[in-house]
């Protein structure tokens, strides 16, 4: 070997991650190479006296400083270090989360309540924003949906509020609008539980023939008992070099594991990763309204019929809500994306 | 191979890691400390982050420093460095260790940051005293190539000439040298911070070592 062939090798030689081949040519080339052998011990005091640099010490004050920063990024409401006080917090959280159940409930009446869900899982995929909780995205999804069902009073006005004054700490008025009661009342302290989550499933597929994958996947998932939906996923980077397809659908927990086997028998399959969909604010403010609808139900006037019925309406829309939600989160979703490469 | 016998193979081997996947997923005791902090900060915990962040700001300092030159912006870029990191949380799949990918972001931050300005004509007063840690202040020395150089093995002002001499090399060496000798990541790590492959850490590292040693060399800072 030549010297200038062995100047490119030296470097990862003396890291250890030269291949064996070029191992035994270069260490049969220093055997008789003096030069060489000097461009080596030299490299090797470089690299030496690069690792005792010393490099300067972060200043003290950092934390603080990427504290305030941080706090100074897009609020986000259900902080666990922030639930220590619970009226202010309470209100809004109140407030907001009423916002996403009431959705939440316009949702059930037109959607499946997982679409929802559903929904929001893609737009966030597919936007790699912040992880704030989906106050916003809730709001957006309001001003799309536009006005439907005008009877559900409270709600109507939760959502004249949502568009107008996004759910911002700052803005006390979107606070008091999930229930007629003023501020002044108080809030039961608000019951905290531990994060509900729905578990989703994620698999990336490589096919001969989309369609007949696409049909196949489909009815793997028929015959488990669920629906399957079928969409152009287009946020992978797959997508680049083929045609791609994705399939979802919801089953039970327990039946994932064989059916990701059954879906291996469809194609190439790439290991499977997971997500989550979180449900906790919403299940959280379920119980919570819950617990303060009873409440209130128990504090009525004996004859106060009126007040009582609409109590008792609006407590079984919740209970229903909690239910549904219950369901959900023992569902699972499957998310299949097939992809059929254009260019083998 | 038969396809089907492919299939088996590659499919039993999956299984597996699809049961492993579940019960991963599941949150068993198996996560990790910093994988908890990692899941945690997802849900919207910032105390949480705020933990992961204490873990690494001196490592992410460090390199900042290295890219930037100094300490001020060093000091910008590691804030800005997590703030991004924060706020591209979702994308972080967990194919690369949590501190590669960040490795990776404050990476791409200090390199924008330089392509912003490089544009903008630095001009140094050669007679302004230069601020080492201390806050004591050297003369700026112009590098010679008389052999005045008798001092210049003491640490600190070693690490001042070093940093003039990487501030003068092309972005793509420079990462490659701060990564692999200042930060000691190993090539597969480089590789993923990097986004690119094994082979090509390994070229632009030796040709980037190459220019760093004719530099120092030129310098006399290199015996």
């Amino acid at each position: 070997m030549r010297c200038e062939q062995m100047r490119e090798l030296l470097s990862p030689y003396m890291d250890q991650m030269t291949s064996e081949k070029e191992t035994r040519m270069v260490e049969a080339h220093l055997v008789v190479c003096p030069e060489c052998n000097r461009e080596l011990e030299q490299l090797q005091r470089m690299v030496a006296l690069m690792g005792n640099l010393d490099t300067p010490q972060l200043p003290e004050h950092f934390s603080a400083d990427f504290h305030r920063r941080l706090m100074n990024e897009q609020p986000l409401i259900f902080r666990n270090s922030e639930l220590k006080k619970p009226r202010k917090q309470a209100w809004i959280a109140a407030g907001v989360a009423g916002l996403a159940l009431t959705v939440g409930v316009y949702a059930s009446s037109l959607l499946p309540v997982g679409m929802v869900a559903d929904l929001w899982q893609d737009k966030e995929d597919k936007q790699n924003k912040t992880t704030t909780v989906a106050v916003d995205d809730i709001i957006q999804r309001i001003q799309l949906w536009g006005h439907q069902d005008k009877n559900i009073l409270p709600a109507e006005q939760i959502a004249d509020k949502g568009t107008t004054a996004p759910g911002q700490e700052k803005v006390p008025t979107a606070g008091p609008a999930s229930n007629e009661q003023p501020p002044a009342e108080a809030v039961p302290a608000k019951i905290q539980i531990e994060p509900k989550l729905a578990d989703v499933f994620k698999s990336t597929i490589k096919v001969d023939n989309l369609n007949d994958s696409v049909s196949r996947v489909v009815q793997i998932a028929e015959a488990n008992g669920a629906q399957a939906r079928v969409t152009q996923a287009g946020n992978e980077v797959q997508a680049l070099n083929g045609i791609t397809r994705e399939v979802s659908f919801k089953v039970s927990s327990e039946q994932v594991g064989a059916i990701l086997k059954q879906l291996e028998a469809v194609g190439q399959a790439g290991m499977p990763t997971g997500d989550q969909v979180v449900y906790t604010e919403q299940y959280s403010e379920a119980v919570n309204q819950i617990q303060t609808l009873e409440k209130q139900i128990c504090e009525l006037d004996t004859c106060d019929e009126q007040s009582r019925i609409n109590l008792q309406t609006e407590l079984q829309i919740w209970r229903d809500k909690k239910l549904k939600l219950e369901k959900e989160l023992q569902m699972a979703t499957i998310k299949v994306q097939l992809v059929q490469e254009v260019n083998p | 191979m038969p396809k089907e016998v492919y299939y088996k193979n590659v499919n039993d081997g999956i299984f597996n890691k699809a049961i492993s996947s579940i019960l991963y997923i599941r949150r068993s005791m198996r996560m990790t400390l910093e994988e908890q902090l990692v899941k945690k900060s997802l849900l919207g915990d910032t105390a949480a982050f705020e933990e992961l962040v204490a873990q690494y700001q001196n490592r992410i300092y460090a390199l900042a420093y290295r890219y930037m030159g100094n300490e001020e912006d060093a000091y910008d870029m590691t804030q800005e460095a997590f703030i991004k990191a924060f706020r591209s949380l979702r994308s972080f799949k967990g194919d690369s260790s949590f501190g590669t990918w960040l490795y990776r972001v404050a990476t791409n931050v200090c390199l924008d940051e330089l392509r912003k300005r490089k544009r903008r004509v630095l001009t140094l007063s050669l007679d302004e005293p230069l601020a080492t840690q201390d806050g004591d202040e050297v003369e700026k020395e112009i590098a010679d190539t008389s052999p005045t150089v008798d001092i210049l093995y003491e640490q600190k002002e070693f690490s001042l000439y070093i940093q003039d001499i990487l501030d003068e090399m092309k972005p793509e060496h420079k990462s490659a040298i701060v990564l692999r000798d200042l930060m000691e990541l190993s090539y597969e790590e480089i590789a993923e911070v990097l986004d690119c492959s094994i082979g090509t850490v390994k070229s632009r590292l030796s040709r980037a070592r190459t220019v760093l040693r004719k530099k120092l060399t030129d310098r006399e800072l290199l015996p």
